[in-house]
């Protein structure tokens, strides 16, 4: 391909504006279409602060009613309601979006790129996250709101125990918010393993890369536990198949397992990406790089393994054997360690360099003492006996939010004030800065430090009022009186954003004299970021800023230019960073925003028990991303294209691991341990649940077994068709035989299902059903995925040596054999697995 | 689901029967921990050190004088319970008001007509052992046995250091403490608080907190330390390599305290343990929406109680079930929470030192009456045990 006359060079001026041409995201109307980064993430963050205020409100209402012994203000079941809505709109509608947020505004900016990987996704789960905080927080609004904790234990948040819709709108509405964060994680994991600037290799990344990244896999694995556990839950509430009733062979046991290998990695999600932040903005008012990189990253990495070996330690009073918990305490002390790596590598970062004052480190300060705390009552906790005294009492409500607070919020008002002069092209002004900062600290640790004593003395969490004469009235009204502080505090914050956004001082660039690359472009950023992509030759967070971005501006970097009107950034090898490909990304749509209306459509209508109207929605969420898929797509055999300073890459179309590909692995990652989960269920329920044996056993017969020879077959001819494509051949052949082989395997699963006896009669009928509804579910996206492919060979996108679509569904076909027979022969085993039980005696 | 009755089964074939049949009754054993055998938890020791407290609910009006005297070191404290204290006799200084304590006995009247009443709520806010002043002491009291000499010995030294020596500057340190440390204590005592154990589950994980928090304190002063040296002497770190303040600050240290402190914890938590057979007494506790019924598998003619009645200075196995939703068995004076899960058993050891009224709550969220499920428990002298009994199954 010849060379563009675009690319020729151009005054920076003129390279700005045609760049912004191409990148922008359109005004009025258009702004619902916008797929930037920049602009989502800031909607991220915006709103995930809104509902940190809803949080907040709701907080203050606890604490007003619990300020004296025996207050009026609310009964128990609107407290219940306001205890339960602070949690889950704190945990799952501001801390994960705000750290999505961050990651989603802040990575490309410092990796080098132009935008993430999937910017419609990005946008799609934007609108995913806000529709379903909104169906959240309306139903405060009609006095439905979830009343059964934020961890919604079973059988509490039954149909039984709760028959109103409160349970519905959180299993539901969470669900949503959740299938959004793991589209981001999965998008933020590839962005940063794909989308670096040349010549960063994983070693020079800036390390709160590293903390994203490492954060994003954990919310791939850890979030399918709940999702998985969410699901069984609404479907027992709504269909009534036990999964969880121990009166009919399930256990409420179960659901605190999913619960909490999702809840406890939880925490650790929310504070690594803070953590990522504190060691980004440490050594910049340190005045020197941060120490211990490498022992960090293997302190983090550690962290993530570890954090998904200690669930059990939110559940020490459930009547597990001593040693076995004895166990999980042992793991939870480990867990100390890498946090203490990181504490005293910025500590010695401290001590080692010049260290400055300014409103960041002042949060930071806050931080240490804060989150000290939090950790230290973390391993106390952590030892068994203790916390056979002090679980489920205020002092876990006081060390939750010491960690919470001081590992998240804190770190996170440092990360606002340092970079919010890049979002906004202003700094602030100290003045009500710093009274706010004392504001906060005092008030934090005036609630906070007291509810440790008020958890001694003996008072339970989620009560909603107490009689004077146990002694917590001072305790309580302190706790009050502090809650009030805090929230003056974040009121000055806020005023202060507000003020800093309109008034504040104007500056020159890079006002930390920081070394990343976030700095080395205009501030308030570009819709394009960078007008040309930089070449890293060192750690990325020591970079001579003031160096680096006048070159860039003036497109001295590379893809310095608009070609085609196409949104274009670098695709770089995994782990050395060399220069891989031209990656074309899509540019502003609507289909993100008419995606999520429909899935909130669905979700409304399982929320109101229209199941056919949601059934026949979901059908138009999958119509609409065949829809996506076929719109922007790239035209086969492009070849090489010129990237600038003499470098020439394929397009991503046409190399072998583009983002898209590593995205399918992941994302089947993610579902992968939503199906290891189910199977979890499944034994966890036949070894520990009562009412077992079951009175009535399903016993698989010739459909369970044509449906392992489908899925045996559907995982050979996955591979075949990529196969065939690649040597010429009729490749159309294999395509069409798989289709009728996923038919006949939907057909056998659904002639099964269809004579099995009465799940609702027992969790080991309902696990069955839910076994084979998997694979029967899998086998129908298979068809999905053959039907687009199918389209696109009909458009001419899709001709002899154009891989990636067959390959990314080689991966689904290949996953759905392997799942499907796991799936099948759980099914076919149970039989035996039961007679094991009547055996013992 | 099947109710679980103990009281109307055999007592000796309760336990075999449940874990027998799971399809019969969804009740699953879940006894914590091994079989090995152990020595009775909660020995001697701790009833020696509770030398004075085997008084019942007292009320004191002259609040202060005694409070000095013991902070003096003077064994006024003692002489005081053994004169008073002689469990289940009618004190005559107790008052009107329950909650300033009322001997035993009438107690237990009340306790009966509350159950026949049904009115579990009231239990909880008006029936506690007495908070007399006297109590304070033996908190002291166990201050000077080691118990948590680690936090408050600067106080034992300070108080005792005054009867000995008598000096003047002593004397005034000791008018500066006292009021602190009394506060300390005050803040720190409660019908519920697990600061102020009374039995040795409870003591053993009380001695354990005051060990960590004054680990704690350490640590945390250590960083703050660092963080303001960083701040004041800037560079100041430089002394050290980089690596080595990771090394030494992020691994080694912490290995070494956790290593004992979770060795430690471990002990602590073998000996609260519900070691199979080694309990003289079982007991069952029920929970539901929202209350709880206790039952008396060793006493089959006792049906249920609202109020759980034991005897004190011997380990009781507490059999936990529920029949609704999970609930959790808690009394937090005597000892740690256990769950109530439908479907399954789980047992808690308590142990009371002293006769007296024990309050206890349920501390897992289970619904609109979560906030009220609360429920008391009423340690008897062993000799008087049957007799309450059969007056509280009345």
């Amino acid at each position: 391909m010849s060379l563009p006359e675009t690319s020729l060079p151009k005054s920076p001026i003129a390279l700005h504006k045609a760049l912004d041409k191409v990148w922008g995201s359109g005004k009025g109307w258009q702004r619902f279409s916008a797929v930037n980064h920049t602009v989502i993430g800031k909607r991220f963050m915006v709103t995930a602060l809104i509902f940190f205020a809803i949080g907040g409100v709701l907080a203050m209402l606890i604490r007003a009613q619990l300020a004296t012994s025996g207050t009026a203000f609310v009964g128990p079941e609107i407290y219940n309601q306001i205890f339960t809505m602070h949690g889950t709109v704190m945990m799952f509608l501001f801390a994960i979006p705000m750290l999505e947020g961050l990651g989603i505004y802040l990575l490309p900016k410092m990796l080098g790129a132009r935008d993430l990987a999937f910017p419609r996704i990005t946008a799609f789960g934007y609108w995913c996250y806000l529709f379903g905080g909104t169906i959240i927080v309306l139903s405060m609004v009609f006095g439905v709101a979830p009343d059964s904790g934020w961890f919604m234990y079973t059988p509490l948040s039954s149909n039984v125990y709760t028959p109103g819709i409160n349970a519905d709108v959180w299993l539901l509405g969470v669900t949503f918010v959740e299938i959004s964060a793991i589209t981001a994680a999965v998008e933020i994991t590839v962005s940063i393993l794909k989308f670096r600037a040349p010549g960063m290799s994983l070693n020079r990344m800036p390390i709160f890369g590293w903390y994203m990244l490492v954060t994003a896999l954990m919310m791939i694995v850890g979030f399918p536990p709940l999702i998985l556990g969410s699901i069984l839950l609404e479907v027992e509430r709504a269909f009534d198949l036990p999964f969880f009733d121990p009166t009919r062979g399930g256990d409420p046991l179960l659901w605190q397992h999913l619960f909490w290998l999702f809840g406890h990695p939880e925490v650790y999600i929310i504070f690594l990406p803070a953590a990522g932040a504190l060691s980004t903005i440490i050594p910049v008012f340190a005045q020197r790089p941060l120490i211990g990189y490498r022992a960090i990253i293997i302190a983090i990495v550690a962290l993530a393994f570890l954090s998904f070996g200690l669930w059990v330690h939110h559940m020490f009073t459930v009547g597990i054997p001593h040693l076995a918990l004895a166990f999980f305490s042992a793991a939870s002390a480990i867990v100390a360690i890498p946090t203490a790596v990181q504490i005293f590598a910025w500590l010695a970062t401290l001590a080692h360099g010049k260290p400055r004052f300014d409103v960041p480190m002042l949060y930071i300060v806050g931080f240490f003492i804060v989150f000290v705390l939090g950790g230290l009552t973390g391993v106390m906790l952590a030892m068994v006996p203790f916390n056979w005294q002090a679980h489920d009492s205020y002092f876990v409500v006081a060390h939750l939010h010491y960690v919470l607070v001081g590992g998240f919020v804190f770190p996170m008002l440092a990360a606002i004030y340092y970079w919010m002069p890049h979002v906004t092209g202003r700094q602030c002004v100290h003045r009500i800065s710093v009274p706010a900062f004392w504001l906060i600290f005092i008030g934090f640790n005036l609630t906070f430090f007291l509810m440790h004593l008020t958890g001694l003395m003996g008072m339970p969490r989620r009560i909603y009022t107490y009689p004077s004469a146990f002694g917590w009235d001072w305790l309580n009204l302190l706790s009050s009186v502090g809650g009030f502080l805090l929230t003056m505090g974040f009121a000055l914050v806020a005023t202060d954003m507000i003020l800093q956004f309109n008034f504040g001082r104007q500056f020159g660039r890079n006002p930390w004299k920081a070394g990343s690359l976030e700095w080395a472009m205009p501030t308030k950023p570009t819709s394009y970021n960078f007008a040309s992509l930089p070449e890293i030759d060192r750690r990325a967070d020591n970079l001579d800023v003031g160096r680096i971005a006048p070159e860039l501006a003036a497109g001295k970097g590379y893809l310095g230019f608009v070609r085609e009107g196409r949104m274009e950034t670098i695709g770089v090898d995994m782990t050395t960073g060399k220069l891989e490909h031209v990656a074309l990304l899509p540019n502003s749509s609507y289909l993100p925003l008419i995606s999520a209306i429909l899935t909130g459509g669905a979700v409304l209508s399982m929320l109101f028990s229209l199941y056919w109207l949601a059934l026949i929605l979901a059908f138009c969420v999958v119509g609409s991303f065949v829809v996506w898929s076929q719109t922007n797509v790239i035209k086969p055999n492009i070849g090489l294209l010129d990237v600038g300073r003499g470098e020439k890459l394929p397009p991503h179309t046409e190399v072998d691991g583009p983002v898209s590909w590593w995205a399918n692995v992941f994302a089947l990652l993610a579902n992968g341990t939503l199906f290891a989960s189910l199977l979890f269920g499944t034994i966890y329920n036949w070894l520990v649940a009562p009412n077992w044996p079951p009175q009535e056993i399903y016993t698989p017969g010739w459909l369970e077994l044509g449906a392992t020879a489908g899925f045996v077959l559907a995982g050979a001819i996955g591979p075949l068709i990529v196969r065939v494509n690649r040597n010429g051949g009729p490749f159309i052949v294999p395509m069409a035989v798989l289709a009728i082989v996923y038919l006949v395997t939907l057909a056998l699963l659904g002639i099964a299902l269809a004579a099995m006896p009465d799940p609702r009669g027992h969790a080991h009928l309902a696990t069955t059903l839910m076994l084979l509804g998997y694979g029967a579910l899998h086998c129908f996206i298979g068809l999905v995925f053959l039907l687009n492919a199918a389209i696109k060979i009909a458009r001419g996108y899709i001709v002899h040596g154009a891989l990636l679509e067959l390959r990314i569904a080689q991966l689904w076909h290949v996953y759905t054999a392997v799942t499907g027979i796991v799936a099948v022969a759980m099914v076919l085993l149970m039989p035996y697995l039961i007679g094991l039980l009547e055996r013992t005696p | 689901m099947i109710e679980y009755k103990l009281s109307t089964m055999p007592s000796g074939n309760a336990s075999e029967n449940r874990s027998k049949n799971r399809q019969g009754q969804p009740v699953r054993q879940n006894f914590i921990g091994s079989n090995q055998a152990n020595t009775p938890v909660g020995s001697g020791d701790s009833q020696k050190r509770h030398g004075c407290n085997g008084m019942g609910p007292t009320a004191d009006t002259g609040a202060n004088a005694p409070h000095q005297q013991k902070l003096g070191g003077s064994n006024d404290c003692r002489r005081y319970a053994e004169n008073k204290g002689r469990p289940g006799a009618p004190d005559a200084r107790a008052q009107e008001k329950w909650i300033a304590g009322k001997p035993v006995e009438q107690v237990e009247a009340q306790c009966a007509d509350d159950q026949r009443n049904g009115e579990m709520n009231a239990h909880g806010v008006n029936r506690m052992t007495g908070n007399g002043d006297c109590r304070r002491d033996v908190v002291l009291g166990d201050f000077l046995n080691d118990r948590t000499g680690i936090v408050f010995g600067f106080a034992h030294f300070a108080s005792r250091g005054c009867a000995s020596v008598a000096t003047a500057t002593l004397k005034r340190l000791r008018l500066f403490l006292t009021p602190f440390v009394l506060l300390a204590l005050t803040a720190c005592t409660g019908p519920l608080s697990t600061l102020e154990p009374a039995g040795p589950s409870a003591s053993l994980i009380a001695t354990l907190w005051w060990v960590m928090l004054a680990g704690s304190a350490v640590l945390f002063l250590l960083v703050m330390a660092l963080l303001t040296m960083a701040y004041l002497r800037p560079g100041f770190g430089s002394n050290v390599p980089a690596m080595k303040w990771v090394l030494y600050g992020g691994l080694v240290m912490p290995v070494i305290v956790l290593t004992a402190l979770v060795g430690y914890a471990l002990v602590v938590g073998e000996r609260i343990l519900a070691h199979p057979g080694t309990a003289e007494t079982r007991v069952g506790a029920h929970g539901q929406m929202w209350h709880w019924t206790f039952t008396y598998p060793d006493y089959p003619e006792i049906g249920e109680t609202d109020v759980l009645h034991i005897p004190v200075g011997q380990p009781i196995d507490v059999i936990v079930t529920a029949e609704d939703v999970i609930h959790s068995f808690w009394v937090p004076r005597l000892a740690g929470k256990i769950d109530a899960i439908p479907g399954h058993e789980n047992v808690v050891r308590i142990e009371a030192d002293r006769v007296g009224v024990y309050n206890g709550v349920c501390a897992e969220f289970c619904g609109a009456g979560h906030t009220e499920m609360r429920f008391a428990v009423v340690a008897h002298e062993p000799e008087d045990y049957p007799a309450a009994l059969l007056e509280a199954a009345q």
